[in-house]
């Protein structure tokens, strides 16, 4: 198993219609993850799991700040397995970063 | 009151110019991508410089710079008076004009100004006027940033100098009495018109609660479980992605196709790395600035932003209110004070304030208010040179302890007076003494001559005690009028006589001048 994910050199993660993803958040200090939406409709609490849909869509993370500024690091886990994805500055003012995501 | 007229106008000034800036989440991934060796590559790791270039022109860092210009019109921050009722705002010194007998252990987080009359330690009708400012607001103001002090929510006072500046202050207080004017200037240190400079003062808040990391953590865990707050980022979550997907719709991905290239070309072109990053944060900048500006024209653009800016609004006052109630509670502050009581010596005292709100904490989902009532403790020590012979030095001139109670009853509309019970004790350790400068005459014009430039008084050592009622009056977003009475069983220098004295004055908290920002 690997991961379904993977990004473009546009910058646009991309991957198989209809195949499940599970995203994780990682930061080195404390940061209340509050939700992450996907394609405006879906949400949930990290771990989220979600299926692509075809098109390019949306993924949000939104969080309470952090302490002071924190690089945090947005990951696909499966199994005992992960794939960084996408690097962040969170701070209190900047609290969500986004991901395109496109079913293909 | 036309220093405070300069300073609203340099803040508005610095403000203005100060908006239009990369958002940290670009100005980070820039770094990132300037920090990379294998910039030429195109990978998928996170760590790349092509990830980095990715992440600094995808549509949460573009919306990160919208972010900014609207909270620098928008600022949306808790004013600390709104949640402190330990603020500072007169004078620091008791000798001089005040309507306070114990110092509050914060001031303004950016700049006040308070006109007093009537001193505490002695028994005058002298008017003075204090100004007192914030020092991050001044390194703001230098660097030009706009200068907003730290507020509630700001990672500005998190770290590097603005963690350890935030607490310290200072304040100037002038006398406007007549009596005290100079004409040769011998007896002051500074004229300004006919007013003396009467106290400097340096104060260092000790506890301040935006580089207590621990209760930062502390505060930003029960988030998590705070339905408010689950349910404000349930509302910004479609809002933002609602906003985003239409602005990329936009020829969003030639935007960025192009943005990437302009980068990728001036990083070819740039050989110092250290002159790289300027100079992608100025390409990128520019880049941003184009698309708002073709974005603006479209009514649809303005419809969706204002919309995602409402909820992401919402969301962070709801922040800032939740982790200011949190975090603004106990104080310590250590002053100096340098004084030039009017034919006196100069006086230094060092001081250490307490203070300690009274009453349950708020619980979740009451309005933000300050505590109903608070407890504020002072010790201090004063020290002079009476040089009274040739070999005097310092000497302990007379130790403080006093202590105030605060009462603030609950809020009717934006009326929510402050009454206070207060005591201070002062022992005078040594004697006072009187100064005459060499144009100094006997009163009635008779040409006296007097023994020496200092004399001594007698008997003035020994305690002073002082009571006192004071009531402050909110009269409007940063205004407030002080009005108290006090007794006092003598005055520093004259034994054997009780007196009661009046206090008046008009306070203003130029936090408020954080208003001066918004742009509706």
């Amino acid at each position: 198993m690997a991961c379904v994910l993977s990004r473009r050199d546009d910058g646009v993660f991309e991957g198989g219609i209809g195949r499940t993803v599970t995203l994780e958040l990682r930061s080195p200090g404390a940061a209340g993850l509050v939700q992450i939406f996907y394609a405006g409709e879906e949400d949930g609490v990290a771990p989220f799991e979600f299926v692509i849909r075809k098109g390019k869509n949306k993924l949000l993370l939104v969080a309470v700040g952090a302490v002071d500024r924190q690089r945090m690091l947005v990951l696909e886990t499966f199994g005992a397995g992960e794939c960084p994805l996408k690097l962040f500055t969170w701070t209190r003012t900047h609290f969500f970063t986004t991901l395109d995501i496109e079913g293909v | 009151m036309r220093a405070c007229l300069c300073l609203a106008i340099l803040i508005a000034t610095a403000a203005a110019g100060s908006a239009d800036q990369l958002p940290l989440p670009a100005t980070d991934a820039l770094a990132r991508f300037v920090q990379n060796k294998d910039r030429g590559l195109k990978s998928s790791d996170p760590n790349s410089a092509h990830s980095a270039l990715m992440d600094a022109t995808d549509s949460s860092a573009f919306s990160a710079y919208l972010v900014d210009l609207a909270l620098a019109e928008q600022p949306d921050r808790v004013d600390l008076s709104e949640i402190r009722g330990d603020l500072q705002l007169g004078s620091l010194s008791g000798r001089t004009a005040s309507t306070s007998v114990v110092a509050r252990p914060s001031i303004s987080e950016i700049f006040s100004a308070a006109i007093e009359s009537g001193a505490v330690a002695r028994k005058t009708d002298d008017t003075s006027v204090t100004f007192s400012a914030n020092a991050l607001m001044v390194k703001q103001l230098l660097s030009g940033a706009v200068p907003r002090g730290c507020g509630s929510l700001d990672n500005e006072c998190e770290h590097g100098s603005g963690k350890w500046l935030r607490g310290l202050s200072g304040s100037t207080t002038f006398s406007m009495a007549g009596s005290t004017v100079v004409p040769d200037g011998t007896d002051g240190i500074a004229l300004l018109g006919n007013r003396k400079l009467t106290a400097l003062s340096i104060r260092y808040e000790m506890f301040v609660r935006e580089r207590n990391n621990k209760a930062l953590e502390t505060a930003l865990a029960d988030f998590q479980a705070d339905q408010a707050v689950q349910a404000a980022a349930a509302a910004f979550g479609p809002a933002q992605i609602a906003f985003e997907t239409h602005f990329d719709s936009i020829s969003g991905d030639a935007w960025r196709t192009t943005t990437v290239s302009l980068l990728e070309a001036e990083a070819a072109r740039a050989g110092d790395a250290s002159a790289l990053r300027p100079r992608l944060e100025a390409v990128l900048l520019q880049r941003y600035r184009e698309r708002l500006a073709q974005l603006a024209a479209s009514p649809e653009f303005v419809t969706f932003r204002a919309a995602a800016f409402q909820s992401q609004r919402a969301y962070i006052v709801l922040q800032n209110k939740k982790l200011a109630e949190k975090l603004y509670r106990k104080a310590a502050t250590i002053d100096y004070v340098h004084e030039r009581p009017t034919s006196q010596p100069e006086l230094h005292q060092v001081r250490v304030v307490f203070s300690t709100p009274l009453g349950a904490h708020p619980k979740s989902g009451e309005p933000l208010r300050a505590p109903t009532g608070a407890f504020t403790m002072n010790a201090g020590v004063s020290m002079f040179r009476p040089d009274l012979t040739p070999t005097d030095g310092w000497k302990v001139r007379d130790a403080q302890l006093s202590a105030a109670l605060d009462w603030m009853p609950i809020r009717t509309g934006d009326f929510r007076p402050t009454y206070t019970v207060a005591y201070y004790f002062q022992y005078m350790v040594a004697n006072g003494v009187i100064t005459f400068d060499k144009t100094a005459i006997t009163p009635g014009g008779a040409a006296i001559p007097l023994p020496k430039e200092a004399i001594e008084l007698l008997d003035t050592k020994g305690a002073l005690h002082i009571a006192q009622f004071r009531a402050s009056i909110p009269a409007a977003k940063g205004v407030s009028f002080p009005l108290a009475v006090s007794w006092s069983n003598r005055t520093e220098l004259i034994t054997g006589k009780s007196f009661w004295q009046g206090h008046a004055g008009v306070s203003y908290d130029l936090g408020a001048l954080k208003g001066l920002l918004s742009r509706k």
